[in-house]
């Protein structure tokens, strides 16, 4: 039986229910990770908690990642500064706190963002002032909200207190915005992902069977060849999402890929594997589903190692993540393999295009996941 | 590839740097038993009959099979991390050498069994290591080590490590058996490996690829150590991307050298050299055709399919134009001086097809420019047979300006093509690539004509690849919008200067020089605390070369002295319409160059003195 085999996901106005009813329902204090960045969905998460009746009981930290001089995300500067005059404002009338968190991003030449933002949670005491912790990945990259949301896991189960933070995720879903924000300059090299990056990555597994199961999405075909090229899998299990909004959303994709899956990956077709696009609680639990199926199949060659890359969106991508948290901890051999753009983008709309400085106004959805906490815990 | 390794090679250690692409990776795994052993397995068979032998030459193959255990470790994963972990009562020098050592050993065992094509863990007993370094990594034993022991002790460390280095939460000290001495290395000489209680090999190679993806420090650490093992028959070979060097390293190469057990090796300038001989060309030739034929789309002899010169009927119809042009041309500037009479009477009787006219052409007005720039009173004709129109620089200088001024298709070609990797493999397959899948598509779609791809079209493809390069140089390169200023300014310079109506430095100028000096102030760190224009403009040229953007020559000869020069990548020369010759560079002063690199170049109002080369 998996963690989140029952699990709790609202949208949209049911997740306004909710948190109604949630923060109805005790007196504690609420902290609140976003990122500050150019997404004009900042900071729709925090709107939803101080309608819900988070006023005066809210502590927001915005992670701010420097990705440095090069970025072409400094070209949304403007956007950036609009985004948090709007989010201080909020606080203030709300009479919640706002604090920043600096993240740097490189080092050195080398990526540490990862082992960077995890400080942010720096202890179990920390959290444990909080009645809720909730962290709104909106505006943060892969990078950053994959080990954040890792950490936040890992400090609720080693203390494995009673009464303990209920841990919670924000996912503000618009596609049409999702697809305008496009990543440059992804690395030339992909990369594993702390912290799910050593363990696949020993010399004593250099023999062993290489499982790839990459989330595929849209646009993504450079990201997918550095990182089939660090990864060298021998057998790739491919994830799309079906059902999904767009019902040829897989077709689509797999036509995308068409070459590298089949002509140059030998791909099966049956070897694919399909998850809601909507659902990353089932994401879930097809990647763990798949992982011990593959674990328990190879286990009398040698043990497998399963990497697990994530093209898809980010509803999408917090199912992974939480299925390769789970695994890990039960110490299967998986890790997450990534190839990062330097930096981000955010394309004008179609209409917009002649006035490219125009703020657009966010059509998104807020999904919002409980993963940690009182409703997990047996009586 | 292996012409440019020596028998000698495989008992020194061996430093082999390039740019991205160069081909370091392929020549290490060369050395792997798996690839030694399927060499030797298949040495009747045609194409590999030519490997087999150069590779028995060098000694890694004997009669009977493989002779030197190559034992390949990729430096990339997870050290540069270690420099990021907080582990109490341990540093990250410690953590480094122990990690390293682990892997070294295991990497070590897992070469063995395949030298030995032993297959199941129990064969691990049959591998011993005796001597003193082994207690050294396993604390106090007594007695020759089993392989399967190594095996236990170095699988244990390097899951330690990486539980530690996964780890969301504080690293307990003590959990991990730490050593802050490099000790593998020492171990792995065949006295001190033995399979069956003989030595595993008669040589062991320890591979050591992407080496500059360690810290600044780990790497130091591990060319120190290396640099002074003596293990006999036992050498190592640092493969490693230029990004690793300093700033002076790259400025003045060669400084690690000069050792009797110590070998530099850097590939392009290696290839450089053999361009003379157009080996890298017949390299590229043979990658080419290969990779052609492991294709399946029944293609071969992909050179002759890159044809060159002036073809499809657009070109033809330029052709007229530029003959009627030129010729216009020089009779109007040239036509009222009777001393040049003869010459232009010669011209006007060559007949032929139009481009090669309109060449003959455009060669003259070249010999006429510069006639007149002597500045010299003739009273009397000049006799056609005392210029140089015939001189091939003037001919290949018309050949680009004629090809820029009407649109002809200039970077065609295999031979052209091969010019256009700048010594470097994986360019070369770029822009293979690219021509390679319209020759496919061509074939596909008409299968009874050739598939030969055109002048123009190969053409349009370097162009495109040049721009693509030119565009991403941001993003790829530290620091890279400022370095593309510095490009620019060279590229820019000599395309004026090569565009010059007398093509003095013909058939152009694709780079500049740096006396040696002005090298040892760029490369001197307390000139660059005195002058920080010249230390920005020595990270400048530093990261340039690092990523074969510009191309260093340090022994170049001209007005009795030695000087540096710095070509522009040939993809770059495309780029800015320059000719793909190594010839034609410039002195410039450090004090021009840092203003070029803040400022860019601006063309003279006036020609200027230019120095002879």
């Amino acid at each position: 039986m998996g963690r989140w085999d029952n699990y709790v996901l609202t949208s949209g106005a049911e997740a306004e229910e909710f948190w109604r009813a949630h923060l109805a329902g005790h007196a504690g204090r609420v902290l609140c990770l976003i990122g500050k960045g150019f997404d004009p969905r900042m900071s729709d998460g925090v709107k939803l908690l101080i309608r819900c009746g988070a006023e005066r009981r809210l502590d927001v930290v915005a992670i701010v990642h420097d990705e440095g001089s090069g970025s072409p995300s400094l070209q949304h500067e403007d956007e950036v500064e609009s985004n948090w005059s709007e989010l201080e404002a909020l606080a203030e009338s709300a009479g919640a706190t706002l604090t920043s968190f600096d993240v740097p991003m490189w080092r050195d030449q080398r990526r540490v963002g990862a082992r960077s933002v995890v400080e942010a949670l720096p202890s179990y005491e920390y959290l444990a002032g909080y009645a809720d912790v909730v962290i709104d990945i909106g505006a943060l990259p892969r990078t950053l909200y994959f080990p954040l949301l890792a950490k936040a896991l890992k400090l609720v189960d080693e203390a494995g207190r009673s009464d303990g933070p209920d841990v919670h995720v924000f996912v503000a879903e618009d596609a049409e915005l999702d697809r305008r924000i496009r990543g440059l300059n992804i690395d030339e090299r992909a990369e594993y992902l702390f912290p799910f990056a050593a363990r696949v990555a020993r010399e004593d597994l250099a023999d062993a069977p290489r499982v790839w199961v990459p989330l595929l999405g849209k646009d993504r075909r450079v990201q997918f060849e550095r990182i089939r090229d660090l990864v060298n899998p021998d057998e790739t299990v491919p994830v799309l999402p079906s059902p999904a909004r767009n019902p040829r959303q897989a077709d689509d994709i797999v036509l995308e890929y068409r070459d590298l899956l089949f002509d140059q990956g030998k791909v099966d077709p049956s070897s694919f594997v399909f998850a809601a696009e909507r659902n990353p609680f089932e994401v879930y639990r097809q990647i763990r589903h798949t992982v011990i199926q593959y674990s328990e199949a190879l286990k009398p060659i040698a043990d497998a190692a399963v990497i697990i890359s994530v093209l898809s969106s980010k509803l999408m991508a917090v199912g992974a993540l939480l299925a390769t948290y789970e695994l890990f901890e039960d110490g299967h051999i998986v890790g997450i393999a990534q190839a990062e753009p330097y930096g981000y983008r955010l394309a004008p709309r179609i209409e917009d295009a002649d006035t490219a400085s125009h703020q657009p106004e966010t059509a998104s959805l807020i999904f919002s996941l409980w993963i940690a906490g009182a409703c997990y815990r047996s009586d | 590839m292996l012409d440019l390794m020596r028998q000698e090679y495989l008992a020194i250690h061996v430093h082999i740097q390039s740019a991205a692409g160069g081909g370091k990776t392929s020549l290490l795994r060369l050395f792997q038993p798996a690839s030694l052993r399927t060499l030797h397995r298949d040495r009747g068979v045609e194409d590999c009959k030519d490997l087999y032998s150069r590779m028995r030459e060098l000694g890694a193959l004997a009669e009977d099979g493989p002779d030197v255990l190559g034992i390949f470790l990729d430096c990339a994963e997870s050290y540069a991390t270690l420099a990021e972990l907080r582990v109490e009562d341990t540093d990250a020098a410690t953590l480094f050498t122990t990690l390293l050592d682990a892997r070294i050993i295991l990497a070590t065992l897992r070469a063995a069994q395949a030298f030995h094509d032993l297959t199941s863990p129990d064969d691990l007993d049959r591998l011993t290591f005796v001597g003193r370094p082994v207690s050294l990594l396993l604390g106090d034993v007594k007695g020759p080590v089993t392989g399967r022991q190594l095996f236990e002790w170095a699988g244990g460390v390097e899951r330690d490590v990486a539980d530690a280095m996964d780890s969301l939460l504080p690293v307990q000290p003590g959990r991990i058996k730490l050593h802050r001495d490099l000790i593998g290395p020492s171990l792995l000489g065949p006295a001190e490996l033995l399979f069956d209680g003989k030595p595993v090999a008669s040589q062991v190679l320890l591979l050591l690829d992407n080496v500059h993806h360690l810290t600044a420090a780990q790497r130091d650490l591990v060319v120190r150590h290396v640099m002074t093992l003596r293990v006999p028959s036992f050498a190592v070979w640092i493969a490693e991307r230029f990004d690793a060097l300093s700033t002076d390293e790259m400025l003045a190469p060669g400084a690690i050298e000069g050792r009797d057990y110590h070998r530099l090796v850097m590939l392009e300038s290696f290839w450089r050299e053999r361009g003379k001989d157009k080996g890298f060309e017949k390299l590229l030739a043979n990658i080419a055709e290969r990779r052609v034929q492991s294709a399946s789309d029944d293609i071969a002899g992909f050179a002759e399919l890159l044809p060159r010169g002036v073809q499809d009927s657009d070109s033809r119809v330029a052709a007229e134009d530029a003959r009627a042009t030129v010729r216009s041309r020089v009779l109007e500037t040239y036509g009222g001086d009777l001393t040049y009479t003869p010459l232009l009477a010669a011209r006007e009787a060559v007949t032929g097809p139009a481009y090669d006219v309109a060449l003959e052409w455009r060669a003259l007005e070249v010999v006429l420019a510069r006639l007149r720039a002597r500045g010299q009173q003739r009273l009397i004709p000049v006799d056609p047979r005392e210029v140089e129109e015939s001189d091939s620089q003037v001919r290949a200088a018309a050949e680009l300006f004629l090809a820029t001024e009407f649109d002809f298709p200039y970077y065609a070609g295999f031979d052209r093509m091969a010019d256009l990797a700048s010594s470097n493999i994986q360019q070369f397959l770029g822009l293979a690539g690219d021509a390679y899948e319209l020759i496919a598509a061509a074939k596909l779609l008409h299968p009874s004509r050739s598939p030969a791809l055109s002048p123009r079209r190969q053409h349009e493809i370097t162009v495109r690849a040049a721009t693509q390069l030119w565009n991403e140089i941001p993003r790829r390169v530290h620091k890279g919008d400022q370095v593309r200023v510095l490009l620019q300014a060279i590229g820019r310079f000599s395309n004026w200067v090569t565009y010059q109506p007398r093509a003095s430095y013909a058939p152009g100028v694709t780079g500049i020089a740096i006396s040696l000096a002005d090298r040892d102030k760029l490369a001197d760190r307390d000139s660059a605390i005195r002058d920080p224009g010249y230390a920005e403009l020595a990270e400048l040229i530093s990261t340039a070369l690092k990523h074969n953007l510009l191309e260093a020559d340090p022994y170049k000869r001209a007005k009795d002295q030695n000087w540096l020069t710095l070509h522009l990548n040939r993809l770059l020369c495309a780029y800015f319409d320059l000719p793909l010759t190594y010839g034609g560079w410039r002195e410039q002063r450090l004090s021009t160059l840092v203003h070029w690199s803040i400022k860019g170049f601006q063309k003279p109002r006036d020609d200027p003195q230019l120095l002879e080369a």
